[in-house]
């Protein structure tokens, strides 16, 4: 057996596995999750507008632009349900 | 408090299949709107005893008892017991429905309604079609029989909001032989509008936005008489959820424009500021779910169906000495193609080597076709992983307790 033989079949077996291995996965995922998905961007958003485009020498953090002010999100309009922590009794479990 | 028939005093419910109220005595129909009863009113919160007042002092919280409301039934006196945020449910002694006003008038009157459009049988039909053709799915599952079938009208909250952000970008550029990587910075925003946030907390936000989309063009002014004949929750998550949700899903909107609009490849976002504002004028509505149970190897699996659109979400347990099987005995074909292919090209790769006296570029590219290879074989076997990490995580949504304990917590 020469080194293309042994080459070719480490290759072979290489590829041959992870084809059958990838196909058998995507039958799984196809047949099997169902409904995996959320809402298209287009039903949410009109646009994405990029306001400021530029080229970066290097990744340097200080070249953010903080120009976004804080604002205090505001009271919420309405009130959330009770999530009572009291534990209550059947008023039939009374004595 | 039932809505009853004009004509025979019967109580209604709300009918998908008709889209109207419905009495199941006489078979009378009448729209929602069309249904005013004189007993149309608000009742007002009965206050819930305390464990102090029952007890009168301070003891240990007991595992016996649950957290619950206690309601009595209008129409038979019955009590009604209701777990934490839940509205309506029906009466477990006369066995109509009833909706209990109080929690939805006093605390947190939804907007709107979208009204079920998908019926009881119309969900287990789409359940079936779904699953039936699959070829890894155990066939006690294909034929499962459904142990509870539950119309559930979920929370949502439909909100607006801005969203800005700055952002750097690292990508991955050729350039003739080379590549190399550069930087890019974007600033920009995007306004999300009618984005629905699942306001009950005993769902995940997994689960539930999967159910995505509903059409909001099918919102109807909120009416109790939709209730009638379907369970509901209230809302119970707080303004910091709401907030941290519609920013997940804003920021993950505008992150996949903004790598898209860099050139190179392998984007990726480094560093990043952002900003969100929700606009006041959210709303509070309810929306369709059905919710469907049963059990397969003493596991607990709920598959949910939206009530309007009749997407079906779940995710199924596969049959794995099969999947294995399939996987062995196409990998075994597969590889005695492949190695008669490799073979005919390394012996070509290796004669012409030899004929052109084996130059130190010729065994660069026989090297650096090998490497290309073995990327490509790690490529497929880390996406077939991905794929099986999806099927394992929507396995890990159907089987959760969580989602089981929502459904089942109700009364029949």
């Amino acid at each position: 057996m020469t080194a293309q033989d042994v080459l070719s079949i480490i290759m072979g077996a290489g590829v041959g596995i992870g084809i059958a291995f990838w196909i058998a996965a995507s039958i799984l995922e196809k047949r099997n999750n169902v409904g995996d998905s959320h809402g298209e961007t287009y039903l949410y958003s009109n646009d994405v507008m990029v306001t400021d485009k530029e080229k970066l020498q290097d990744a340097l953090h200080p070249k953010l632009k903080e120009y976004i002010q804080r604002v205090e999100p505001e009271a919420p309009k309405y009130p959330t349900a009770p999530n009572s922590k009291e534990q209550v009794k059947r008023t039939g479990q009374i004595k | 408090m039932a809505t009853l028939c004009k004509n025979c005093g019967h109580a209604l419910i709300y009918d998908p299949a008709v889209k109207k109220m419905h009495c199941m005595l006489c078979g009378g129909m009448w729209a929602a709107e069309e249904v005013e009863s004189e007993e149309k009113k608000y009742r007002e919160n009965e206050r819930v005893m305390t464990r102090e007042e029952v007890y009168g002092e301070e003891k240990e919280i007991q595992e016996e008892f649950l957290e619950c409301y206690v309601y009595t039934c209008s129409e038979c006196g019955g009590e009604i017991v209701i777990h934490g945020s839940e509205v309506s449910t029906k009466c477990v002694y006369c066995g109509n429905p009833t909706v209990v006003f109080s929690r939805v008038a006093q605390e947190k009157t939804p907007h709107f309604i979208i009204p079920f459009c998908v019926t009881r049988d119309d969900a287990l039909r789409l359940i079936h079609e779904r699953i039936s053709h699959s070829l890894f799915v155990p066939k006690e599952i294909k034929n499962f029989k459904a142990e509870d079938v539950r119309g559930i009208y979920l929370p949502y909250w439909i909100v607006n909001a801005k969203y800005e952000e700055t952002c750097v970008v690292r990508s991955r550029v050729k350039q003739g032989k080379y590549s190399s990587t550069k930087y890019w910075g974007r600033t920009g925003y995007t306004d999300i509008k009618n984005f629905p946030v699942d306001g009950c907390s005993l769902l995940s936000n997994e689960s539930s936005a999967r159910l995505e989309p509903f059409n909001v063009h099918g919102l109807k002014v909120f009416d109790e008489d939709y209730l009638l004949g379907f369970y509901s929750n209230a809302s119970d998550i707080d303004y910091d959820e709401l907030h941290e949700v519609t920013e997940n899903r804003a920021k993950e909107i505008f992150e996949t424009e903004a790598k898209h609009d860099v050139s190179g490849s392998s984007q990726q976002i480094i560093a990043e500021s952002h900003q969100t504002s929700i606009t006041n004028d959210y709303s509070y509505a309810m929306f369709p779910v059905w919710f469907v149970t049963f059990t397969y190897e003493g596991k607990h699996n709920t598959i949910l169906v939206n009530g309007q659109t009749g997407k079906v979400v779940c995710g199924l347990p596969w049959r794995k000495a099969l999947f294995w099987t399939l996987t062995v005995i196409l990998g075994v074909i597969l590889t005695i193609l492949a190695f008669y292919l490799f073979k005919g090209f390394f012996y070509a790769m290796f004669d012409v080597g030899v004929k052109k006296r084996s130059s130190s570029s010729s065994s660069d590219s026989r090297g650096k076709i090998v490497v290309a290879i073995g990327a490509g074989i790690v490529a497929l076997i880390s996406a077939g992983v991905t794929k099986m990490k999806k099927v394992l995580t929507q396995i890990r949504l159907t089987q959760s307790a969580k989602t089981f304990n929502f459904v089942k917590k109700r009364q029949e």
